[in-house]
């Protein structure tokens, strides 16, 4: 049995179920993406992961 | 409407000059910097000067300062372009974060807690499980932090 951690202590994985999904605004620095984990209709566990893909600048080049 | 704002830090870019940052152990030793996470309430940004507790999330797991950065991996250059990245993800694991948050803050710890940069993200909250930032390609162009 593989039990996963949530809101409701350790559960076994069979009685979850998990919603994946991503995230991003126009002006973000990455994209999210989560794993909502349900217990029939309970969330009981959201996890989230951001990629950046946006680096910070400093300076607009010189030219070279 | 308040709202966090991407971007490296401009008296991050005043203290460079200055000699606070020290990013590696090249010259001295290297700071230790941290990760926080805000509110989407707030308005931290590029005129962000120091962390704050104010506006910072909260809850089960979540210590206030957020995590430390590891940082193994010292700024070099590629032609004209300066670069530096943290040297893994930051991770905040085993937490509950009810309110939604869309900003992380990169600050200098070991110098008064002074502000780097802020990044932002669609506003996520998270129930009895990890955040996890991962980073870009150290490399010019692509890595978190870079200096044309």
């Amino acid at each position: 049995m593989t039990l996963v951690y949530t809101s409701e202590g350790l559960v076994d994985r069979k009685e979850l179920r998990t919603v994946h999904q991503q995230h991003e605004t126009e002006e973000a620095d990455g994209i999210v993406m989560s794993v909502e984990w349900y217990r029939g209709d309970k969330l009981v566990r959201r996890d989230g992961w951001l990629n950046l893909y946006r680096p910070q600048e400093i300076g607009v080049g010189n030219g070279s | 409407m308040a709202a966090n704002a991407a971007g490296i830090c401009t008296s991050f870019k005043v203290e460079m000059l200055q000699g606070f940052h020290a990013l590696s152990s090249a010259f001295r030793a290297a700071d230790t910097l941290k990760a926080a996470l805000y509110l989407q309430s707030q308005s931290i940004g590029p005129a962000t000067t120091v962390y704050s507790v104010t506006g910072e999330v909260s809850g089960s797991g979540y210590t206030a300062g957020g995590v430390t950065v590891a940082n193994a991996t010292a700024p070099t250059s590629s032609g004209t372009t300066a670069y530096w990245t943290p040297s893994a993800s930051i991770s905040y694991s085993g937490v509950t974060l009810g309110s939604a948050f869309d900003c992380w803050l990169l600050y200098n710890s070991s110098q008064s807690n002074r502000a780097i940069l802020a990044a932002t993200f669609a506003a996520q909250t998270i129930t009895a499980g990890n955040f996890v930032i991962t980073m870009p390609t150290n490399a010019a162009g692509s890595a978190l932090i870079n200096a044309t």
